[in-house]
């Protein structure tokens, strides 16, 4: 049963980190409580938005040095986060494109993702949201008013989805199992006015088949098809986790879901084993601790407002304790709780053969900065670079 | 020949979590509403009409908690776990569901014949065991098929099994085994009349071990009652089989599992929905363990340095049951330690049939569509073998793909025995 590495949390980190290790050939195992926050990713890949004064943010690496320096990038440094986005997205240019998001509005991304809709693709044409009926996790009035406001011209069509469906994942899963795409591209086709450039769709074209989807939306209408982003869970983000965890198990990696640490054997130094909340052990070499921070369980607040590390007992660094009366204030704090970490991502106090990746980490703040796949992404490699060294350490005795 | 094994101290690290029918429904509270069960909802994502496990669980349950609801959508629901399973919070959604399945049914709901002759596994294997041909004849005959269907609902098409007669209970009489440490087998309803290949090769494996194998019972789990809501004579049949387990698991001996379902009942179910979470029925459930579970964490060694080449393309779907028992998927490790197998992964979440959900003829449909994505894999992978944990998804895929399938220690047991 013991595996080289054990990672705690199926978050977008902790499956970066396993799909590293497993390029360089160890044997990895998952253990999670559920699915991961990637369900929640609406708008593809925020590498770095905003800046600590909010300023939108055109180039992510030339922003990393004013973030404060304790913040993830700084202690990884730009050039592991720069290789590692490379590794990740095949891109390096270092630039930030505005996507539409659900309200219309611009977020800055570091790389669209295929078919995502950009300020760009709209600019100067006449766009038309597309209202799937009955679909209540996207409201296309909403970013059409918007974007009217903003000086875009976009209108919006409703029309009938392929199946009765309010919500993302049945719709999408609807349009894989479309049997005739193309009728039902020409019947939207013919139902469009003859102004219409540029198209805009819910994410919900597709999920597993979504290429398939859009290129015959595309070849059929005969303008090009973007996709906005809508309420969670989201699909974009879910298409995502499925590729990366299917690969995965592809490749060997045993991921077990149910499973909460809430334990662990140490010698002292090093963790031996985690344990399970129903006596299960587990054995490894190394652990990453990928399990979500606040919203994913990783991190608990207790009644006094004090954070805490949910599966190793890890210290947390907190600057204050979080206050149901000053929301806005304790909601910034509460990001920025975390495990405070060397540049290899070991916690400063605490086991030598663990790291800890994402948002778990200290002194970030995913929301206001809009960095959070970027930092996962980064730290996730990072956490596989480390381990790799150790692992190799180890056998070289 | 393999070294022998002693039995270690095997229950305790395997205690399963105790959740009784209140810690069930009081997890209603840890819902944060995120959608993601019903993102991967099967039934959900094919038909409207289910309003899906977010509703039908931990939603709905705050109004059944002050008063009792007409409802159909917990029916809907084929307990297949999977919102269970992908929940970040934990919340035992599936296991609201069908807390209300029962509530619903002690209230006057009415169940289908059909249903209830399906929820009596045990009954129906001895039946049709006594003239095996007759069954099989009954079971393949259109017309027949068709008036059981308008009599029972059970759809003329479910993929029913094929019966075989009291094949393994014979042949187990007769077979000679090594004299190694003993390890206790439960073959329930299933092995003997519906599945002996199985059973055989689940001796075979571990006599290769070098166990001797005991088969303390045929009792049925009564699983089938549970799911759908029929309990009041499930205890009876519950506490029957928790007295005929307890000598051996009170001998420290584990109780395997061939069946992902059966064994997630003893372990998890009758405490959950019965409340039976007294020490002997712990006992009893700490010592089931499933057969891949037990090989991938005892016999890795032994499995690689014996397996011999099987140059066979093989796809592997792992069952929903499985989930349940935060396992990840044994099978696929053993799996990978056959020289010269192919071994493809299943990309579908659910084969559909959720033990006899896809049975009754208004489900039929449902369970099909839920189906359509593994079978067009299977369809275009085209391997020698399903492999699948779950009898009732066996049989199902089977049927749906006409591509044989079998259980993962039916292959192992090929491939240790080769000469």
């Amino acid at each position: 049963m013991k595996t080289d590495v054990i990672i705690i949390g199926a978050e977008l980190d902790g499956l970066i980190a396993a799909t590293r290790l497993v390029e360089y050939g160890y044997t990895v195992r998952i253990l999670a409580v559920g699915a991961g926050s990637l369900h929640y990713s609406s708008a593809g890949e925020h590498v770095l938005g905003f800046d600590s004064s909010e300023q939108m943010v055109k180039n992510p690496f030339e922003a990393i040095e004013s973030l404060n320096s304790h913040h993830p990038y700084r202690r990884i440094g730009t050039s592991n986060v720069r290789l590692a986005l490379e590794w990740f997205y095949k891109k390096n240019d270092g630039s930030n494109i505005l996507s539409v998001s659900p309200a219309g509005l611009g977020i800055p991304v570091y790389r669209a993702l295929p078919w995502q809709a950009t300020f760009d693709d709209i600019k100067n044409k006449n766009a038309t949201i597309v209202q799937f009926r009955n679909h209540g996790d996207f409201t296309a009035h909403l970013a059409s008013n918007e974007l009217n406001r903003a000086g875009y011209k976009v209108s919006v069509l409703e029309f009938e989805a392929p199946d009765v469906f309010s919500k993302n994942a049945a719709l999408a899963k609807s349009f894989d199992r479309l049997e005739d795409p193309a009728s039902f591209f020409l019947g939207l086709k013919e139902s469009l006015s003859d102004e219409t450039e540029v198209l805009l769709f819910a994410a919900v074209m597709g999920f597993k088949d979504h290429q398939r989807i859009m290129n015959e939306a595309e070849k059929i209408i005969g303008i090009p098809c973007r996709e906005v982003s809508t309420l969670p869970p989201s699909i974009p983000g879910m298409r995502l986790d499925d590729d990366l965890t299917s690969n995965l198990k592809q490749q060997k990696v045993s991921i077990h879901s149910g499973v909460k640490i809430i334990e662990h054997r140490s010698n002292g130094s090093h963790c031996i084993a985690v344990t399970d909340d129903i006596g299960r052990s587990y054995e490894a070499s190394i652990f990453i601790v990928s399990t979500g921070g606040v919203l994913m369980g990783g991190l608990d607040i207790d009644s006094h407002g004090n954070v805490h590390e949910t599966s190793l007992g890890l210290e947390v660094y907190q600057s204050e304790p979080l206050s149901a009366v000053s929301v806005d204030t304790s909601l910034h704090a509460l990001h920025m709780a975390g495990v405070e970490t060397d540049n290899e991502l070991r916690p400063l106090k605490g086991y030598r053969n663990v790291c800890v990746t994402g948002r778990s980490l200290s002194h970030w703040n995913p929301a206001q900065e809009s960095s959070c796949e970027g930092v996962c992404i980064s730290t996730g490699w990072v956490a596989a670079e480390t381990a790799h060294n150790q692992l190799m350490g180890m056998k070289n005795g | 020949m393999l070294k022998k094994n002693t039995i270690a101290e095997f229950s305790s690290p395997h205690a399963h979590k105790v959740r009784d029918q209140k810690a069930i429904l009081s997890s209603m509270d840890l819902c944060t509403k995120c959608g993601i069960c019903d993102a991967h909802c099967p039934v959900a994502s094919v038909t409207g009409k289910f309003p899906g496990p977010k509703y039908t669980g931990p939603q709905a349950q705050r109004f059944r908690a002050i008063e009792s609801l007409s409802e159909l959508s917990p029916f809907l629901c084929s307990g297949c776990g999977i919102c269970t399973s992908v929940c970040p919070n934990d919340v035992a959604i599936t296991d609201i569901i069908t807390v209300a399945k029962a509530v619903s049914f002690n209230e006057g709901t009415e169940l289908k014949v059909g249903q209830r002759i399906l929820n009596r596994p045990d009954l129906i294997g001895k039946l049709s065991g006594l003239l095996p041909s007759l069954s099989n004849f009954m079971l393949n005959n259109g017309l027949l098929r068709f008036l059981i269907e308008k009599a029972t609902g059970i759809h003329r098409d479910a993929p029913l099994p094929k019966v075989h007669g009291p094949v393994f209970k014979r042949w187990f009489t007769n077979h000679t085994q090594p004299d190694g440490p003993r390890i206790s087998y439960f073959i329930g309803c299933s092995i003997d009349n519906f599945d002996p290949d199985v059973g055989k090769a689940m001796v075979g494996v571990l006599n290769h071990l070098g166990y001797r194998v005991d088969v303390p019972t045929d009792l049925c789990c009564s699983l089938p009652m549970l799911s759908s809501g029929e309990w009041k004579p499930t205890r009876a049949r519950a506490i029957n089989l928790i007295d005929a387990l307890h000598p051996s698991a009170s001998n420290n001996t584990p109780v395997i599992f061939t069946s992902t379902s059966c064994s997630l009942t003893i372990r998890s179910k009758y405490s959950a929905y019965l409340d039976m979470t007294d020490t002997k029925s712990r006992t009893v459930a700490n010592a089931v363990v499933d057969a891949c579970e037990f090989l991938r964490e005892r016999h890795m060694d032994d499995i690689r340095e014996n397996a011999k080449e099987l140059p066979l393309r093989v796809l592997y779907h792992g069952p929903c049951q499985l989930r349940g028992h935060h396992i990840g998927q044994p099978a696929v490790e053993l799996l990978q330690l056959i020289p010269g197998l192919h071994l493809e992964l299943s990309k579908a979440d659910c084969c559909g049939v959720g033990g006899t959900y896809g049975y009754d003829k208004d489900k039929y449909d449902i369970a099909t569509s839920i189906g359509t994505a593994l079978i067009d894999q299977i369809k275009e992978f085209n391997p020698d073998f399903v492999i699948c944990d779950s009898e009732t998804c066996r049989w199902s895929i089977e049927a749906k793909s006409s591509v044989p399938s079998i259980h993962p220690v039916q292959l192992l047991m090929q491939s240790l025995g080769r000469q």
